[in-house]
């Protein structure tokens, strides 16, 4: 098979896989009431859209994802370029690092509530502290790779400055994971996002699904659903093409 | 700031020095809380919380969510490995197969998954079937990626190499790909594990009715904050146990196989 036609099978693959999970919606759809169909879905979401409760929703969340994420970078990168560079740094904090890496970070969210109240702040703090372990552990990960191998020298060779080699050497060297660190960033901000609005929240996509469940209001519900299911995979779709265009290999 | 570098001897006290650092945090956080510096509702004296742990440990409640957490655990890694392991080899053993199905298993990670739980609820019933569903798919995903790519990254010479010597198929999985195939497996598993842990505590804690993440935020619910600060401690705990288990035991299977 050539190269071409084995692209074109893919892309054909992937366009079926979609149109199998429309087909087995809609199946399940005339089997149960629990599931309502394609059709009044996409009605609900239009209708929210114009009413302006799903937008409310929506932009609520978007905010708590972006304040969040944008916290998680700002800390999370220089903490694990500290923790990869330092060794007194990361002989201290490493098992910290690593064992909260390992706690899910959403059973921290009842004591977020309880230090900042229900709202924007406690759940973008919660999506931020969920994507800062992983974007720190990731980007520690990769300096150490990268100070293991012959860069360093070359670094020492031409007597580079620390942020001369924080911009020229590491940064460059560790791009393709740094860009695996923030899709994977983007990923748990948004679900811990949604997951902190199913709890408690007093706006957001995840406290419009709770209550459309609780009303048992299942098109809304649904159409909250398939909102949040979009976000999530044309976000992370996108940051996965980019980081594969990055990668040594090209992709 | 001393940068790492190979043959520069190990800082000895690392050890002691964390040690002491948590104790003088510990330290701190106590006399401040005693000052009256927090606001109780907001943060309780370490002392307070580490007494909330031994009135829940007292009790039958904490034993019922222990174990109906650790049981939801268990069962939704079992599923994961089960389902996830085959996965991987069927999307190796079939490249076109895995490059139709990659994308969408690795933008899976960013599906909040849970928002099908009540949907799953409507279903099968308030038991601990949505909660093991959820939590097996969420440690399916990176078990079955990390599988693949595990295999992929077989170099070609060594199946080459076990046919000439004349292996047989089973003998060619159980001599060659296996080992080859389990350092970068093992890392897989273990990430399944975590995100069991965590699918399972996040579906408890937003709509279940026992298990430790639901009591933490019953406890919230019902302003107990010591109670509830000593849940989130077993949780973390527990969490950190698990995961250095699983490295000790990632170092030896490396080990094993290098």
């Amino acid at each position: 098979m050539s190269a071409a036609a084995r692209r074109a099978w893919v892309a054909a693959g992937r366009a079926g896989v979609v149109m199998l999970v429309l087909l087995t919606w809609a199946a399940a759809s005339r089997l149960t009431d629990l599931v309502p169909g394609l059709g009044p879905t996409l009605d609900t979401l239009v209708d929210g859209f114009r009413d302006g409760w799903l937008e409310a929703g929506l932009a609520a969340t978007t905010k708590a994802v972006a304040v969040g994420f944008g916290w998680a970078v700002l800390l999370g990168f220089p903490l694990g370029y500290l923790l990869g560079r330092s060794r007194v740094f990361g002989e201290l904090f490493d098992p910290l690092v690593a064992g909260l890496f390992a706690v899910p970070r959403i059973i921290f969210y009842p004591i977020l509530l309880s230090w900042f109240g229900v709202g924007m702040l406690a759940e973008s703090t919660m999506a931020a502290l969920s994507a800062l372990f992983p974007i720190a552990v990731m980007t520690t990960a990769a300096v150490r790779e990268v100070a293991r191998g012959p860069l360093p020298k070359l670094a020492a060779s031409l007597n580079l400055n620390e942020a001369q080699q924080l911009l020229k050497i590491y940064l460059p060297a560790i791009a393709p994971t740094l860009m695996v660190a923030l899709r994977i960033g983007f990923s748990v901000a948004l679900i811990a996002a949604i997951i902190a609005e199913f709890f408690a929240a007093r706006a957001g996509l995840g406290l419009l699904a709770a209550r459309a469940y609780a009303l048992l209001d299942l098109p809304r519900m649904f159409a909250v659903v398939l909102l949040i299911v979009t976000i999530g995979f044309a976000g992370n779709l996108a940051l996965w093409m980019a980081e594969r265009r990055l990668s040594p290999d090209g992709g | 700031m001393r940068m790492a570098r190979p043959g520069e001897p190990r800082p000895v006290h690392a050890r002691l020095v964390r040690w002491l650092l948590f104790a003088a945090t510990l330290a701190v956080l106590e006399v401040c809380a005693r000052a009256g510096m927090f606001d109780p509702l907001a943060l309780p004296a370490p002392a307070q919380i580490l007494s909330a742990l031994l009135r829940l440990a007292r009790g039958e409640e904490f034993y019922t969510d222990l174990g109906r957490t650790m049981v939801t655990v268990v069962a939704a890694f079992g599923i994961g490995v089960v389902g996830g392991l085959p996965v991987g080899v069927v999307f190796w053993k079939l490249p076109l197969l895995g490059d139709v199905f990659e994308p969408y298993l690795v933008t899976m990670y960013a599906l909040p998954t849970l928002v099908f739980y009540p949907i799953l609820l409507a279903v099968m019933g308030l038991g601990p079937a949505p909660i093991i569903t959820i939590a097996s798919v969420m440690a399916l995903i990176p078990i079955a990626l990390n599988t693949m790519v595990a295999l992929r990254s077989i170099p070609p010479m060594l199946p080459k190499l076990g046919r000439s010597v004349g292996c047989s198929t089973a003998q060619l999985y159980r001599k060659v790909l296996v080992p080859a195939a389990t350092p970068l497996a093992v890392p897989g598993l273990r990430l399944g594990f975590a995100y069991a842990v965590i699918g399972t505590v996040a579906m408890e804690f937003i709509l279940a009715v026992s298990g430790l993440g639901f009591r933490a935020g019953y406890h919230y619910r019902y302003f107990d904050v010591p109670e509830m600060y000593a849940e989130v401690l077993v949780i973390g705990v527990l969490a950190v146990l698990f995961n250095a288990l699983f490295g000790v035991l990632e170092r030896r299977i490396r080990r094993d196989m290098l």
